[in-house]
C-alpha cells in the first residue's frame, strides 16, 4: 500500500476564524476515506488545501511527495478532483468538454469508454448545462478520471441527487477503488459512508474528532444504532 | 501548457465565443449594418465612409475588449469556472491568456471584414501603409483589452463588473466618434469625448487609414500607452490578490 497524501498539523485561518485547526491524516492507495462533519467544520477548506487551491495558514501537505500549492500543475497529472463549488463553461457539449480536458494530459483515459461506463454515452452531443444533477456529477467524475489518477478528491459528490443516481455513483466509486485509486470522499450521507468507506475522518469545529476504520467508528455507538445515529450522537444532536 | 492543450483550448474558446449571441453580433453584424445604413444615407462621394470604416474598426475593438472580455472573465470568475481549470495541469492563467488571444483574433477578423465590406460596397480609399495601420490596430486593441481586464479584475462582483463594462462601452461608442462622427456633435460633447480613450483610438485609426504622418499621432499613442500601463498594472495586482478559492 502506497501513501498518496500526508497531512501534518494543517491549519486554515480566515481572519480571526480558525477554520481548520492542526489536523493530520494520510491517504493510501486503494482505500476510500470518508471525511464527515457538519457544514463549516473545515472539510472543504482541507480538501482545497490538498488540491493546492488554497494556501494553508500552517502545517504541511505532501501529495505524491510534493507540495500541492507550489507543484499544483505537476500533481494534477495524477490527481483528479471534483469540487463542491465549480462550474463548466456554458454553451459547451459533453463530448467537447471531455475532449478539451483530455488535451491537458499526455496519456489521458479514453473518454468515450468512460462515458459508456458512467452511463453518459448517449449524452455526448448534449450541452453540459442541460444535463440533470446526477448526469453532471457523473461528468465531474469522468473529468476527474481523465488524468488516469492515482488519487481522487470528491467533495459532496452525491449531494442533491436522487437515491437511484446516488447508488449508480457508488457503483462507479467501488470500481474506481478496485483499480487501486485512493479516494478522499467528503459526504453528509451516512449510508454512503457505510457502503463505501474503509476509514472515517470525523471533523468538528476545524479539528479531527475521530479517525479510524469504519468498524471502529461503528463501535463508538450503542448496539443497534445506525451509523447516522452514531454520527448525530457524536455531534450531540441525539 | 502543451501545444496540444493550447490548440484545443483555442478551438474550444473560439467555439464558445461564436455560440454566444452578443460577441459575433456586435463585432460583425452590427458594424456591417452601420456601414450599410450610414453608407446608404451619406454615400462615399465626399469620403464619409473612408472615415466611417476606421471608426467602426474602433467600435469592433471596443465590443471585444470592453464588453465581451470583462463579461466573460467576470462570469468565469463568479461561477468558479476558473477554479475548475485550476484543478488541472493547465491552470486558470493559461485559460485567460487563450481567451484574450481568441478575442483578439476575432477583433482582427471582424476588422478585416469591415474593411473588405467597405471596399466592396463603398469603394473606400485607404492610403495609409499596412505596416502603420496594423500596429495602430494592435496598440488600440492592447489599450482597450487592458481596460477590459482592469474592469474584470478590479470589480470582484461579477454583476457590478458587467454593469460597469456596459456603461463604459455605451458611453464610448456613442460619444467617441465610433458611430456618430464627432463633427456632428456640439462643442461641450466634443470636450467630453476628448476624455474617452476610444476617441483617441478612432482618431488614430482614421489618421493612419488616411495615411497621415505617424509623428502627428503621438498624442493618441502616448494616451493609449498610458492606459495600457495603468490598467495593465492595476488589473494584474488585483488579479493576483483576488481570492480564487
Amino acid at each position: 500500500m502506497e501513501i498518496l497524501a500526508r497531512v501534518n498539523d494543517l491549519s486554515v485561518r480566515y481572519g480571526s476564524n480558525l477554520a481548520v485547526n492542526q489536523i493530520s491524516f494520510e491517504l493510501n492507495s486503494g482505500e476510500i476515506v470518508a471525511v464527515i462533519g457538519t457544514n463549516g467544520c473545515g472539510k472543504t477548506s482541507s480538501m482545497e488545501c490538498l488540491g493546492g487551491l488554497r494556501n494553508p495558514s500552517g502545517g504541511t501537505i505532501a501529495v505524491f511527495g510534493k507540495n500541492p500549492h507550489t507543484d499544483r500543475k505537476e500533481i494534477y497529472t495524477q490527481l483528479g478532483i471534483q469540487l463542491q463549488e465549480a462550474a463548466y463553461p456554458e454553451k459547451i457539449k459533453v463530448n467537447e468538454i471531455c475532449s478539451w480536458f483530455s488535451s491537458f494530459y499526455t496519456n489521458p483515459a479514453d473518454y468515450k469508454q468512460l462515458l459508456t461506463q458512467l452511463g453518459l454515452a448517449d449524452k455526448g452531443k448534449s450541452y453540459v448545462n442541460k444535463l440533470s444533477g446526477g448526469q453532471k456529477q457523473r461528468l465531474s467524475i469522468l473529468l476527474a478520471m481523465l488524468a488516469r489518477p492515482k488519487m481522487l478528491i470528491l467533495d459532496e459528490l452525491t449531494t442533491g441527487l436522487d437515491p437511484v443516481a446516488r447508488r449508480s455513483i457508488w457503483d462507479v466509486l467501488k470500481a474506481i477503488k478496485s483499480e487501486g485509486i485512493g479516494v478522499l470522499l467528503v459526504s453528509h450521507y451516512m449510508d454512503e459512508v457505510e457502503s463505501l468507506a474503509d476509514r472515517v475522518i470525523f471533523m468538528q469545529n476545524g479539528k479531527i474528532f475521530f479517525t479510524g476504520t469504519l468498524a471502529e467508528f461503528k463501535s463508538l455507538g450503542k448496539p443497534g444504532m445506525s451509523l447516522e445515529d452514531i454520527y448525530l450522537d457524536m455531534e450531540g444532536l441525539l | 501548457m502543451t501545444a496540444k492543450a493550447f490548440l484545443k483550448t483555442t478551438q474550444m474558446i473560439g467555439k464558445i465565443y461564436f455560440r454566444e449571441f452578443s460577441g459575433p453580433f456586435f463585432s460583425v453584424v452590427f458594424p456591417v449594418g452601420m456601414l450599410l445604413l450610414f453608407g446608404g444615407i451619406y454615400g462615399n462621394e465626399y469620403g464619409a465612409m473612408d472615415e466611417m470604416v476606421p471608426a467602426l474598426a474602433g467600435m469592433i475593438i471596443a465590443v471585444n475588449g470592453i464588453m465581451t472580455l470583462p463579461l466573460n472573465l467576470s462570469e468565469y470568475m463568479t461561477n468558479k469556472v476558473y477554479k475548475r481549470f485550476d484543478a488541472t495541469p493547465v491552470g486558470k492563467g493559461n485559460i485567460i491568456l487563450v481567451q484574450i488571444l481568441v478575442y483578439l483574433l476575432s477583433t482582427f477578423i471582424s476588422t478585416a471584414i469591415i474593411i473588405v465590406a467597405g471596399r466592396i460596397i463603398h469603394d473606400i480609399n485607404i492610403t495609409g501603409a499596412w505596416y502603420v495601420i496594423f500596429p495602430a490596430i494592435l496598440l488600440s486593441c492592447a489599450a482597450v483589452f487592458a481596460m477590459g481586464f482592469f474592469i474584470a479584475a478590479v470589480f470582484k462582483n461579477g454583476k457590478l463588473a458587467q454593469i460597469i463594462s456596459y456603461i463604459v462601452y455605451f458611453i464610448m461608442i456613442f460619444l467617441s466618434g465610433a458611430t456618430v462622427p464627432l463633427w456632428l456633435m456640439p462643442e461641450n460633447i466634443r470636450t467630453l469625448a476628448n476624455a474617452l480613450p476610444l476617441t483617441h483610438i478612432v482618431i488614430l485609426l482614421q489618421n493612419t487609414f488616411s495615411g497621415q504622418p505617424v509623428n502627428e499621432q503621438f498624442t493618441a499613442i502616448f494616451i493609449l500607452l498610458g492606459i495600457i500601463i495603468a490598467c495593465g498594472l492595476i488589473g494584474a495586482v488585483s488579479y493576483r490578490n483576488r481570492k480564487w478559492a
